[in-house]
């Protein structure tokens, strides 16, 4: 039962109204006063040196005021400290189709645009690498000479668990499989854009589409060598990000060097073409794995070998290379386990974290896998996934803490709404039904930088006239984080929605947060604002003792959780500082209707009057809140990967059509159990769950990078397909029904984890249509077509 | 780089007359101009650098290209400006040729029907992935001929000067139904003002596509009485919305005086740098399903597919046999005979 | 100079003077014989609603009202629309009154990042200007032109389909 008055009631966006009538100011919407615009020039080769750049003809235009080229820049950069591989602007050679080469700030963006044309680079091409399988050649000139290799290689991972070849020995079905998965991007609607302001003593504010704000600042000082005080990184609202904007990028240090350099204000956007240079995509996979199963024992062992396309530079390539084996270690147990994965510079965009990071393509492999075994044991493939579905506060066998787990139930229920029983394998031909679960980190337990800051800080603060604001540098990127984060300090303070404002993503205003990525704002920042807000109750409380002549209630010191295992098996790290993950805030009063009271004595005194009064003292009213993640994982080398303090679950359960003369597949219609824990708002979880359906699904069906010599090929919306109003299907949404103790109001993510379930749950579903199963991305008819003429014999 | 788009002066005529009289001025003195209707084709092409015409003509000013004319015997002048939303909602159309209206309500999305014209999806460029791109992405490689280059990314012996040069393919939705239907085209020039029927129109090649004349205006479409004439038009297309035929499949059915079938037609697009268009006599076929598969063979034996596309040039070739049968169920082509 | 990117100072273009109703208002601008609609909606006027998220036709973001009926901005030449009244989505609220669709896109939850949101009204205005009660085909058709990445559309199609059911209660 929800004792709530905001948390668990569908809420719409707080800034709904601004975006329904237009008022909502993207980046690009910003009008800087006399501002500078600035344009890219970027290389139409996929591998080349740069032997000259001639920049005279650019820089005499009338109205230019500055020309930049990548000696401009001493540093290289990138989201990962262990891999800062990329350059704002290319140094001695380009790697890649669309790289920026070198940049121009005039009066307009026509005039930089004509400029640009103006710069006369001298290229000399080199044959370019084009696939990750090439890459692993060895070779005398490698992308990335600093790293001393003799191939292409960027990462290798390899991990072992238990003891794989014994568990294949226990199975009684083995099944070893090749996947094929082509890139895939983002397609956020908004484009990149940046735009810098300057002040007369050379601080600079930075507008900018990100969902990291925190990590392009470092970048920038980094990259700029200016001190990180002059710098300050605001994200307006923003059109959509799923990991494509969580890096910092070369337009952002174009930007503020072009404006380090003129004084003057700059605006830099990007055409949707150069979206697709910039990509940051899936990895294009190929993969090999072997799952056995036993009926009576569950999966007994679990294999891979998995060979990602990273494209020119690093991003967040290492830690997609862990994802794409760690994350299988759920949402089954897997007791023998093994995996090498390793990532390949070639000449391509490249490629980086996109929602469900690096645990989509495993996992349709995986799910595949798994129905095969399923379906040749003759068990249910529903049925069975239950029954194997982790148990709650269990540890995996590299040691990931599984805390709550409402799958079971959830998949029960969504069984039942969805007819399984009467439908799996009684389906005419053509019509089928499929299933696949998968699970994933409600954010990672670890920072990217080594510190030991708190994961996310809020600070809150009470004016004199009630208004409650929340200060959090999470970046709200469409998914509803400022409206998550006002409704948790309004039920907690027990004011309305309306009275909480919301200060976010300013790197001067508000403290430091990691960013929105890995699922980890709800979590984190979400705790961290709750406990800030239970810090400033205790504040108005103390106040309202006073005023009402009541003693102040005694707070218990933030207790464990439960036992030791809900740390690690652990002693509890909570301090001072921390009150703890999803403390009780019950202190004997009741916040509602302006007013608060107190419930014993049913004594009360208005919200207002306990505000002034509380702040007679200090002069303002001002809380902090943090979370830390607990201590987790194992001592191992990479035991830190794939860490979380807790993870979501979902299953999919997917009916499909399968057209028997053209191949073409429609969705008709799913249903969806996901534990996100306690959902605090089930209308942004619903919209996380069906957006997620909606990238999936064009995964699953129709979406992929193409290439042409290097080049992007389908660089636009025209012929990068996603998929239309048409093709997304109705979806039931068992509602979530686990409880995360250490959730804020027990929340778990819900923003990437529905994503991977989806596409196995599409291909199983053909499996149950047509009877065939394929294994390379998308599921084009052609594909679909090709094999059922092939299972036909045809 | 950002696409810089090329630069053009724009002029609105507001008669057709003052429209020829200054096309006979611009082609005398070789003026570099492209005439506008909705635009929505050729905007793209502009900002990509496909084409940059230094002068944009509007004939939206022009009211003798507007609006649908239904005459005594049944015929109907369709003015080149109509807007595909109007002729996709007319209830005259709907009412003599609704495949014409279900074609034109195919085409994109919405808001560009409410701008394109049924003149401007006649003359729709031809597409290939290797041209509609941006001037960096065609720099990548090289040029073809329709950029000006001197190789075929899809046909590696073509060679400039030998029809057809260029494989970019037809693209229109609208074509292939008002092929079947007859369709006249009224065009307008300095030089007079002639008919000619859209079967005459096109030409087996993805640059020089048809035979309208630079200072050639197209004024109007006639459409004689349907008269017994039933038409499907369906694409093929991995989204119900937005994408342009990878094949377009019309097939038309037309009854005697009896009400026996007596003549199948079929025209196609999406595949080839024109549009097919076939007519086979009921008669000279044994059966319904005889009729059928010399039409599929007709329509296959004509088709070259490339990989120009989403689909597979395989597939696309294969589909035209499903295309074909699926649109003859739907008439119940079978029941006619 | 200050915020305008396409402006009169282009070197060695003739400007030409535009006229235009834009939201109820005359505005007349010197600008360059090519700018398109988009450009001087947000570049000229200020009015950012209309997005700009491929600049192709191709992402939909950019729809306003022309005459009445929604169109493209991004591929529309400003200077074909002399004397044409434009509609953009700063202009669809009466005052502080919001279009039923605006409101009911509010509480269905159909705004997630937004960006998509200001053409989905712009093409649901005009679908609900002619038809009070649109089937979910005519609902799904009008909204396809608009790419949306964020909600997969089923709340967008609940939201017009509420503001269906809301207008044939009481129709505006």
């Amino acid at each position: 039962m929800n004792a709530y008055r905001i948390v668990g009631t569908p809420q719409p966006q707080i800034d709904a109204r601004d975006k329904v009538t237009g008022r909502a100011r993207y980046t690009d919407d910003i009008r800087l006063p006399n501002c500078l615009h600035a344009a890219i020039l970027r290389s139409p080769h996929a591998s080349a040196r740069i032997r000259a750049i001639d920049t005279a003809r650019a820089a005499a235009l009338p109205g230019v005021k500055a020309v930049l080229t990548g000696t401009d820049f001493e540093r290289t950069f990138g989201v990962l400290p262990i891999s800062k591989d990329e350059p704002a602007l290319a140094r001695e050679r380009v790697r890649y189709v669309g790289e920026p080469v070198a940049a121009v700030a005039a009066e307009t963006a026509e005039l930089a645009a004509a400029a640009v044309a103006l710069i006369a680079v001298d290229y000399a091409p080199t044959p370019p690498v084009l696939d990750a399988r090439q890459a692993l050649k060895p070779t005398d000139d490698p992308l990335h000479p600093e790293l001393q290799r003799e191939n292409n290689l960027h990462k290798q991972v390899e991990q072992r668990f238990g003891d794989p070849e014994a568990g294949f020995e226990q199975a009684s079905i083995v099944i070893e499989k090749r996947f094929t998965f082509p890139s895939v991007t983002h397609a956020f609607t908004e484009p990149h854009a940046v735009q810098v302001e300057i002040d007369g003593r050379g601080n600079l504010t930075v507008y900018s589409a990100t969902q990291v704000p925190h990590y392009v600042h470092l970048a920038l000082a980094e990259v700029l060598g200016i001190d990180e005080h002059r710098v300050r990184v605001i994200k307006p609202h923003l059109g959509g990000g799923f990991g494509g904007k969580s890096d910092p990028f070369p337009h952002e240090m174009i930007a503020a060097k072009l404006a380090l350099v003129t004084g003057r204000n700059v605006r830099l956007r990007f055409s949707r073409e150069d979206v697709f240079f910039s990509h940051h995509g899936r990895h294009r996979t190929q993969l090999t794995m072997k799952l056995g199963f036993h009926p009576a024992r569950g999966i007994t062992a679990l294999t891979g070998d998995f060979l990602i396309d990273g494209g020119a530079y690093g991003s967040f390539g290492v830690v997609t290379t862990y994802y794409n084996g760690v994350l299988l270690q759920g949402p089954y147990p897997v007791p023998n386990f093994a995996f090498r994965c390793r990532r390949m510079y070639t000449n391509k965009p490249m490629c980086g974290a996109m929602r469900g990071h690096g645990g989509v393509n495993p996992r349709f492999a995986s799910e595949v896998l798994m129905d095969m075994a399923l379906v040749q044991s003759g068990l249910d493939p529903c049925q069975a996934r239950i029954d194997l579905i982790h148990r709650e506060n269990t540890l995996t066998i590299n040691e990931f803490r599984i805390t709550s787990v409402g799958l079971q139930r959830g998949l029960e229920e969504a069984m039942r709404r969805s007819g399984w029983r009467e439908k799996y394998g009684k389906l005419p031909y053509g019509k089928g039904i499929g299933v696949a679960c998968g699970f994933f980190i409600s954010g990672s337990a670890l920072p990217i930088h080594w510190n030991q800051r708190p994961a996310s800080t809020v600070r809150l603060t009470v004016e004199f006239d009630g208004a409650v604001t929340v200060y959090s540098g999470a970046s709200d990127i469409g998914q509803g984080s400022d409206t998550v984060l006002a409704m948790m300090a309004a039920e907690v303070l027990g004011v309305d929605l309306g009275q909480v404002k919301v200060v976010a993503a300013d790197t001067r205003l508000t403290p430091v947060d990691l960013g929105s990525y890995s699922s980890r704002v709800t979590f984190m920042a979400g705790n961290a604002a709750r406990n800030a807000a239970i810090r400033m109750r205790r504040l108005l409380v103390a106040a309202a003792c006073r005023l009402l002549a009541l003693p102040e209630p005694g707070y218990p010191a933030p207790a464990p959780p439960e036992d030791g295992f809900r740390q690690g098996g652990r002693a509890p790290d909570f301090d001072a500082d921390f009150l703890g993950a999803n403390p009780d805030y019950s202190d004997g009063f009741e916040f509602a209707d302006g007013r608060i009271r107190h419930l014993d004595s049913g004594k009360q005194t208005g919200f207002i009057a306990a505000v002034h009064a509380a702040i007679e003292g200090p002069g303002i009213l001002q809380t902090v809140g943090n979370y830390r993640a607990p201590k987790l994982g194992g001592s191992f080398k990479g035991a830190g990967a794939g860490l979380s303090p807790a993870y979501s679950f979902t299953a999919f359960i997917v009916e499909v059509s399968v057209d028997p003369d053209t191949g073409f597949v429609k969705v008709e219609r799913a249903t969806c159990a996901h534990d996100c824990g306690f959902a605090l708002n089930p209308l942004a979880v619903r919209g996380q769950i069906e957006g997620c359906f909606h990238m999936g699904m064009g995964q699953a069906l129709m979406e992929e990078v193409l290439h042409y010599d290097g080049a992007v090929q389908n660089a636009g919306f025209l012929e990068y397909k996603i998929p239309s109003p048409f093709e997304q299907p109705e979806i039931d949404l068992v509602p979530s029904i686990s409880d995360e103790s250490e959730g804020p109001f027990g929340a778990k993510e819900a923003g990437e984890g529905p994503l991977a379930p989806v596409i196995p749950a599409i291909a199983n579903a053909i499996f149950d249509a047509v009877g065939v199963r394929l294994f390379e991305l998308p599921l084009r008819p052609d594909r679909v077509l090709a094999a059922m003429h092939k299972a036909a014999g045809r | 780089m950002s696409a810089q788009p090329a630069h053009f002066e724009f002029e609105r005529p507001d008669s057709l007359a003052a429209l020829i009289a200054r096309l006979a001025q611009l082609s005398a003195a070789g003026h570099d101009f492209a005439l506008a209707a909705g635009a929505t084709d050729l905007m793209p092409q502009i900002k990509q650098g496909v084409k940059t015409p230094a002068l944009l003509i509007s004939l939206n000013g022009l009211p003798e290209l507007a609006g649908v004319q239904a005459r005594a015997d049944g015929s109907h002048r369709l003015g080149a400006l109509t807007r595909l939303a109007d002729v996709a909602s007319d209830a005259r159309l709907r009412q003599h040729y609704p495949a014409l209206c279900a074609a034109a309500g195919r085409v994109a999305s919405p808001p560009i029907r409410q701008r394109a014209s049924l003149g401007g999806n006649l003359l729709v460029d031809n597409r290939c992935i290797y041209i509609n791109q941006s001037p960096l992405n065609r720099a990548a490689h090289a040029a073809c001929f329709k950029a000006g280059g001197e190789v075929c990314p899809l046909v590696k012996s073509a060679v400039r000067g030998e029809l057809p040069q260029c494989q970019a393919r037809f693209v229109s939705d609208t074509a292939p139904v008002l092929l079947l239907l007859d369709a006249v085209l009224r065009l307008v020039s300095p030089r007079g003002e002639r008919r000619l029927p859209l079967a005459q129109f096109y030409r087996d090649d993805g640059m020089q596509r048809h035979v309208l004349a630079s200072d050639e205006v197209l004024v109007a479409i006639e459409l004689p009485p349907a008269d017994g004439l039933r038409i499907d038009y369906d694409k093929l297309a991995i989204r119900r919305a937005l994408d342009f035929p990878s094949l377009g499949i019309a097939l038309g059915v037309r009854a005697d005086s009896a009400g026996a079938l007596s003549e199948l037609s079929l025209a196609m697009t999406g595949i080839g740098t024109h549009p097919g268009c076939w007519h086979f006599a009921a008669a000279a076929h044994e059966s319904p399903n005889a009729l059928l598969d010399t039409a599929c063979a007709a329509a296959r034996d004509s088709a070259t597919t490339y990989q120009q596309d989403f689909f597979p040039r395989d597939y696309r070739k294969r589909m035209i046999d499903v295309f074909i049968r699926r649109a003859a169920q739907r008439l119940g082509v079978a029941r006619w005979m | 100079m200050d915020t305008r990117i396409v402006s009169a100072a282009r070197q060695g273009v003739a400007t030409r003077l535009l006229s235009l109703e834009v939201n109820g208002q005359r505005q007349q601008r010197a600008v360059a014989p090519d700018i398109t609609l988009l450009d001087f909606l947000r570049e000229e006027l200020g009015l950012t609603g209309s997005k700009r998220g491929c600049d192709l036709g191709e992402c939909g973001c950019c729809a306003v009202l022309v005459d009445g009926r929604p169109m493209l901005a991004c591929l529309l030449p400003a200077a074909d629309l002399e004397h044409s009244a434009i509609t953009t989505i700063e202009g669809i609220a009466e005052g502080t009154a919001l279009h039923p669709l605006q409101q009911a896109m509010i509480d269905e939850g159909a705004v997630q990042c937004g960006y998509c949101t200001p053409a989905m009204v712009i093409n649901g205005v005009h679908l609900f200007s002619g038809e009070s009660r649109p089937d979910a085909d005519a609902i799904r058709t009008c909204i396809s032109a608009t790419s949306c990445r964020c909600t997969g559309y089923n709340r967008i199609v609940q939201a017009f389909q509420s503001t269906a059911e809301r207008l044939a209660e009481d129709p505006r």
